[in-house]
C-alpha cells in the first residue's frame, strides 16, 4: 500500500515537472519564409446573425485582396469571449487576433496581452477615430483595441404610447418615472396591470449591473473612480443611496415595473418589450433590430433618447474592436487586418446591417441611417461616452452594487441607508484587497 | 480449497495489468490540471504576467469569510435536496420500469430518461423561461388551473428560488438514476423475492430485505457520484439565476467562476477549489464509513 | 401467486405524472421548434404554434454547418466511449476480483480525481494538450473525456462486478479457465446490463459536453454539437425556435443510442443462472 501511494505521488511529480516545464518552452512554430502567412483570429462576430454571414464577407474579401495571407478564424459567443482568451493566454496560444470590449479591456489590459497599437497607425488615422471611441480604447494612453463598431445604450421607448399620453421623451430621471408610471396601465380592463412603464433588469449580471452604473451617475455617485492616484468609490454617500432609493422604488413604490424584475435580465426584458408589455428600456442600438424580427409590427414605433439624467448623464462607452498579440509575428498583417475591416466602406456596410454606430468620423458622416429618429438617443449616447473604470477587479465592484439593488428591493422593510454604506465598506475592502 | 488459494495469490499480481490502462490514462490526463489547480492557489495570479507568492493567504482569509461559508451551506443544501430526489424518484421508476407487469416498457423507459439527452445550458435556459413570471409556461397553467390567484415570482424570491433550481436540477439529472438502478435490479435474484414471499414478507419487507441490499452496492455508488457532482454543479444555476436573488442560489462554484474567469483572481479562485475538493473528500469518506457500518 | 399477476395500477398511475412531468418540458421544446421567431415572443404563449413549420430546422441544417458539428461529436464521443468502456471493465473487474497492495489507493485515487472543481482545470487541460500536440485533434477530445468518463466508469463497473457472485469465479476456474477467461466469457456476459448502463452514461455525458470543448478547440472545423447549440444564445436575445430545433436534432443520436442499449438491460441476465 505505501509503495503504491508512493509510485502514484512519484508518477504526479514526475508528471507536474514535464508539463511545468514542456509548456514553457514550447516549440516555436516554424514560420516559412515564402508563402502564405497564417492570421489566427478570434472573433464573437462569425456565431450571430446577421453578423455572421456579413463578416464572413468580409473575412473572404480580406483573403482575395491579400493572398500571402490566409485568415483561420474562430468563433466564440460573447458570453464565453473572456473565458476562451483568458485560457489561450495563460497556455501560451493566444491568436494573432482577438476580440476586445469596453467590459474586458481592464482585464485583458492587465494581462499584458494587447499590443499598443499607435505606433501602426498614421496621425490621421489616429484623429479619424471618434474621441469617445478613442479614450474608451486607451488604456494608459495606448491604443490597445482598435474599435471596430459601437453599440451605446439609451432609453428607448414607445413613441406610440407616449404620444397617446401626450407626454415628451423623458430627459430627466423624474420625466422618466413620471412617464413609467402614465405608461403602466391595465389595458384590458381585467383589473390587472397588463403594461408597465419601465423594463428593469434586476439581474445580477453585468448587463443589470451596468445599467443600475447610469442611474447611480446620474445622480452623481461614483461606484468607482480614480483620483490622486489611487481608486475610490462614492458608494455610500447620500448621493449613491438616493440613487439605489429611485432604482428600487421603481419597482416597490412605484410598481412600473413587471413582476419577476430580479430574474428578467436582458433577454426576458427584450421579450417583454416585443410582446408589447413595457413602455421603455435601457438598451443598446442592436438590440433595436432583433426586437424588430421578434415583432416586426413594432417598426416606427420605437424611438431613443439619451439615457435621462440626474445632476448629470452617464453613458458607459460601448465598444467592440479587436486587440493584437504582442507576441504575434504577424502584427503588421494582424494590423492590416483589423484596419480593413474597420474601413470606410466596411465599417458602413456592417454598422447598417447590424444597427450599430461606426467609430470613425469619417464613417459616421456618410452613415445616413443614424439620422432617422430612431438613432437619435444613440447617437447621443455615443458622443458622450465615457470609459467605465477600467481596474481589473471592476466587475467585482459592480457584483456588489448588484447584490445590493436586489436585496433592497427583495427587502423594501430594510434601512437603504445601511445597506449602501455596507455595500461602500464592501467595495472598499476589495479596493484594499487589490492594492 | 487449498489449492485454489494459492492459486488466487499468484494471479493476484494479474490485478495491476488490469489496472493499468486506468491508471495510464488518468495519470496522464488528470493529475497535472489537480496539481496545477492546487499549485495556484499559493499565488496571487492572474495566470498570465502576475504571479506573486503569498502562501496560505487566501487559505486562511477565505476561513473567516462569512460570504464563503454562506455559500457552503447553500451548496449544501442544493446538494442534498437534488440527491435526495434524484434517489427517491430513481428507486421509484427503476422499480416500476422493472415490473414485468407494466406494459409498453421500452416506451415509458424512453420518455423517463429523456431529460438527460439534453445539454445543461439548453435546460437551464429552458427552465428559465418556464419559470417566468410573466409570460412563463409554469404561472400560465397554474393559473389556467385556478391553482394559483397571482403570477409567482419563482426565480426572483429568496424563498422559492433555490427550490425551483433544486426541482430543474433533479428533472434533469434522475433519469441517471433511473438507468442505473434498473441495471442493477436485473442482478436481483428473483428466487430471493420468492423466497421472501414463501417467508411472508409483505412488498415493503421485499424491497427492504431483497432489493435494497442486492443493489446496495450501486445505488451507494450512485448516490457517491451524484453527491459530488452536486456539490461542483455550475452550469444549471448560472443558467437559471446567477447565483441571486441577492445570494439564495449562490453556490460554491458560482463563486470560483466568478473569482477566476471574471475577477482575474485565480488563486483566489482555486484556493475555493481546493476547499471544495477537500469537503467533498471528507463527504466520500463520511460515505464511505457509513456503507461499511451498513455492512454493504 | 394470483395476485401477483394483476395489473399494478398504483405504479401505473405513478409512472404515467412521471412520464408528464417529464413530458411537458420536452413538448414545450418541439412546440417552440415549430414555431416562428415573432411567435416564440408571443404573451401569453400560444399552446400550439399558429402555422407550424420546420423552417427552424432547415436553418439549423444549413445555416449552423450542423453537420461537421455531427461529424465531430460522433468521432470523438464513440471513440471515448468505445476507450473508456475497455478501459473502465478492466478496472473494475481487476479491482474486483484480485486482492493486491494498493487497490484501496486505486479506487481512492480514481475518485479523487473526479472531486476537484472542473472549471479551474480548464486551462491546465489546454497546457496538458498542447504539450502532447493535440490542440484542434479529435484525439485530444477523446483523451480529455476519457479523463472525466474512466473514473465513474470504473467504479460502476465495480460495482457491478460486486453483485455477481465470486463463486462464479471458483467455478470457472474449477473447470479450468483463466482469469481472463473467466472475465470474457463468465463475468462479462453477465454483467452486460451493467455495461450497457455505463456505456450509456458515458456516450451522453460526453456528448453534452460544453465548456472544455469550446475551449479546448481552436478552430470553428472542431466544433461539436453542444458548442453549435451554445452559440445561439446571442449576446441580446435567444434564437428560442432554432436552439430547441438543435437540441431536439442532437439528441436524436442519444435516443438512438438508448434504444440500442436498453435491451441489453435485460439480455445478459437471467435470474436462475446466479442462483447459487
Amino acid at each position: 500500500m505505501k509503495k503504491f501511494t508512493m509510485l502514484v505521488s512519484l508518477f504526479c511529480v514526475c508528471a507536474f515537472l514535464a508539463f511545468g516545464a514542456g509548456s514553457k518552452e514550447t516549440p516555436q512554430q516554424v514560420v516559412k519564409e515564402a508563402g502564405p502567412i497564417t492570421l489566427t483570429i478570434l472573433t464573437t462576430a462569425t456565431t450571430q446573425n446577421p453578423e455572421g454571414p456579413l463578416a464572413q464577407e468580409f473575412f473572404d474579401e480580406f483573403m482575395r485582396l491579400n493572398p500571402e495571407i490566409k485568415l483561420e478564424v474562430t468563433g466564440v459567443p460573447m458570453n464565453q469571449a473572456l473565458t476562451k482568451i483568458t485560457t489561450l493566454a495563460a497556455a501560451g496560444s493566444l491568436p494573432d487576433v482577438f476580440v476586445n470590449t469596453e467590459n474586458i479591456i481592464g482585464q485583458l489590459y492587465d494581462m499584458g496581452i494587447c499590443e499598443d497599437l499607435t505606433p501602426y497607425m498614421t496621425k490621421a488615422e489616429l484623429e479619424n477615430i471618434t474621441e469617445s471611441v478613442r479614450i474608451g480604447s486607451t488604456m494608459e494612453n495606448k491604443l490597445v483595441l482598435y474599435p471596430w463598431y459601437s453599440g451605446p445604450n439609451a432609453l428607448i421607448f414607445r413613441k406610440d404610447w407616449l404620444e397617446e399620453k401626450g407626454i415628451s421623451a423623458p430627459k430627466t430621471l423624474e420625466e422618466m418615472r413620471l412617464a413609467a408610471k402614465a405608461l403602466t396601465a391595465d389595458t384590458n380592463k381585467d383589473s390587472l396591470v397588463d403594461r408597465w412603464g419601465f423594463g428593469m433588469i434586476g439581474t445580477n449580471d453585468d448587463s443589470g449591473q451596468t445599467r443600475f452604473v447610469m442611474i447611480l451617475r446620474g445622480f452623481g455617485a461614483k461606484e468607482l473612480y480614480f483620483q490622486d492616484g489611487t481608486w475610490k468609490t462614492d458608494i455610500g454617500s447620500p448621493a449613491s443611496v438616493e440613487a439605489f432609493k429611485y432604482f428600487t422604488n421603481l419597482k416597490n413604490v412605484d410598481n412600473v415595473v413587471p413582476a419577476g424584475a430580479l430574474e428578467n435580465s436582458f433577454n426576458e426584458n427584450v421579450n417583454l418589450l416585443a410582446a408589447e408589455q413595457i413602455g421603455m428600456l435601457i438598451a443598446g442600438s442592436n438590440s433595436v433590430g432583433k426586437i424588430f424580427s421578434a415583432n416586426p409590427g413594432l417598426k416606427g414605433k420605437i424611438g431613443s433618447v439619451i439615457v435621462p439624467s440626474g445632476v448629470t448623464s452617464y453613458t458607459p462607452s460601448s465598444i467592440l474592436g479587436w486587440s493584437v498579440n504582442p507576441s504575434s509575428k504577424h502584427k503588421e498583417a494582424a494590423v492590416k487586418f483589423v484596419k480593413f475591416v474597420s474601413s470606410k466602406k466596411n465599417a458602413i456596410k456592417w454598422v447598417e446591417v447590424t444597427g450599430r454606430i461606426p467609430c470613425t468620423n469619417d464613417a459616421i458622416s456618410d452613415s445616413e441611417y443614424l439620422n432617422t429618429p430612431l438613432f437619435e438617443g444613440f447617437v447621443a449616447g455615443f458622443k458622450a461616452m465615457e470609459q467605465a473604470p477600467n481596474a481589473p477587479y471592476y466587475a467585482e465592484v459592480k457584483n456588489v452594487l448588484g447584490r445590493t439593488y436586489q436585496k433592497l428591493i427583495l427587502n423594501p422593510a430594510l434601512d437603504a441607508t445601511k445597506e449602501v454604506q455596507a455595500a461602500g465598506r464592501e467595495i472598499q475592502k476589495i479596493i484594499d484587497n487589490n492594492k | 480449497m487449498i489449492k485454489n488459494t494459492t492459486d488466487r495469490l499468484r494471479q493476484n499480481s494479474l490485478g495491476y495489468i488490469f489496472i493499468f490502462p486506468a491508471l495510464f490514462v488518468l495519470v496522464a490526463m488528470i493529475v497535472y490540471p489537480m496539481l496545477y489547480g492546487i499549485g495556484i492557489s499559493f499565488f496571487d495570479t492572474n495566470l498570465v504576467n502576475k504571479w506573486k507568492f503569498i502562501g496560505l493567504k487566501y487559505y486562511v482569509r477565505l476561513l473567516t469569510d462569512e460570504n464563503f461559508g454562506r455559500s457552503i451551506v447553500k451548496t449544501l443544501i442544493f446538494t442534498f435536496g437534488t440527491v435526495a430526489g434524484r434517489t427517491f424518484l430513481g428507486l421509484l421508476f427503476a422499480t416500476i420500469l422493472v415490473d414485468k407487469r407494466i406494459p409498453f416498457k421500452p416506451l415509458f423507459r424512453s420518455i423517463i430518461v429523456l431529460p438527460w439527452f439534453f445539454p445543461d445550458v439548453v435546460i437551464g435556459l429552458l427552465w428559465k423561461w418556464l419559470y417566468n413570471t410573466n409570460y412563463g409556461l409554469i404561472n400560465h397553467l397554474l393559473l389556467g388551473l385556478n391553482m394559483i390567484k397571482a403570477p409567482v415570482e419563482w426565480l426572483s424570491n429568496s424563498s422559492t428560488a433555490m427550490g425551483a433550481v433544486i426541482l430543474v436540477s433533479i428533472w434533469k439529472g434522475f433519469s441517471f438514476m433511473v438507468v442505473m438502478l434498473m441495471a442493477a435490479l436485473q442482478t436481483v435474484s428473483q428466487d430471493l423475492y420468492e423466497a421472501a414471499e414463501i417467508d411472508g414478507c409483505g412488498r415493503i419487507g421485499k424491497f427492504l430485505h431483497v432489493t435494497l441490499p442486492g443493489i446496495a452496492p450501486v445505488l451507494s455508488t450512485t448516490v457517491m457520484l451524484e453527491s459530488m457532482w452536486s456539490f461542483k454543479h455550475f452550469t444549471l444555476i448560472w443558467n437559471l439565476t446567477y447565483g441571486g436573488p441577492v445570494d439564495a442560489t449562490n453556490v460554491v462554484s458560482i463563486d470560483i467562476y466568478k473569482t477566476g474567469f471574471q475577477y482575474m483572481r485565480f488563486g483566489e479562485s482555486a484556493t475555493r477549489a481546493v476547499y471544495v475538493f477537500i469537503i467533498v473528500i471528507v463527504i466520500s469518506l463520511l460515505q464511505r464509513k457509513f456503507k461499511n457500518s451498513k455492512g454493504y | 401467486m394470483k395476485k401477483h399477476d394483476a395489473f399494478p395500477i398504483g405504479s401505473f398511475i405513478i409512472l404515467l405524472v412521471g412520464c408528464l412531468m417529464v413530458l411537458v418540458p420536452v413538448l414545450w421544446m418541439v412546440i417552440t421548434s415549430l414555431k416562428s421567431v415573432p411567435e416564440t415572443f408571443e404573451i401569453p404563449p400560444s399552446l400550439i404554434p399558429h402555422a407550424p413549420s420546420l423552417a427552424a430546422y432547415r436553418t439549423v441544417l444549413k445555416d449552423y454547418s450542423f453537420g461537421v458539428f455531427f461529424k465531430n461529436s460522433v468521432i470523438i464521443v464513440v471513440a471515448s466511449t468505445f476507450l473508456t468502456l475497455f478501459v473502465a471493465t478492466f478496472a473494475g473487474f481487476g479491482v474486483s476480483r484480485f486482492e493486491f497492495k494498493g487497490k484501496a489507493g486505486f479506487l481512492g485515487f480514481v475518485l479523487v480525481t473526479q472531486m476537484f472543481p472542473s472549471v479551474i482545470m480548464l486551462i491546465p487541460y489546454f497546457r496538458i494538450l498542447k504539450t502532447y500536440q493535440l490542440i484542434n485533434t479529435h484525439l485530444g477530445l477523446v483523451l480529455v473525456y476519457m479523463s472525466f468518463q474512466v473514473p465513474l466508469c470504473t467504479w460502476l463497473m465495480h460495482s457491478y462486478f460486486e453483485t455477481i457472485p465470486k463463486d462464479l469465479d471458483d467455478a470457472a476456474s474449477i473447470d479450468g479457465l483463466g482469469k481472463f477467461r473467466t472475465f470474457s466469457r463468465i463475468i462479462l456476459p453477465l454483467s452486460l446490463p451493467g455495461l450497457a448502463s455505463t456505456a450509456i452514461y458515458a456516450f451522453i455525458n460526453s456528448w453534452n459536453e460544453f465548456q472544455f470543448a469550446l475551449v479546448l478547440t481552436t478552430t470553428d472545423l472542431m466544433k461539436t454539437v453542444p458548442i453549435g447549440i451554445g452559440q445561439m444564445i446571442e449576446d441580446t436575445k435567444i434564437n428560442w425556435n432554432e436552439m430547441m430545433a438543435a437540441s431536439l436534432l442532437g439528441s436524436i443520436p442519444l435516443i438512438i443510442i438508448f434504444l440500442f442499449f436498453q435491451k441489453y438491460f435485460f439480455a445478459g441476465l437471467t435470474a436462475g443462472s446466479v442462483k447459487q
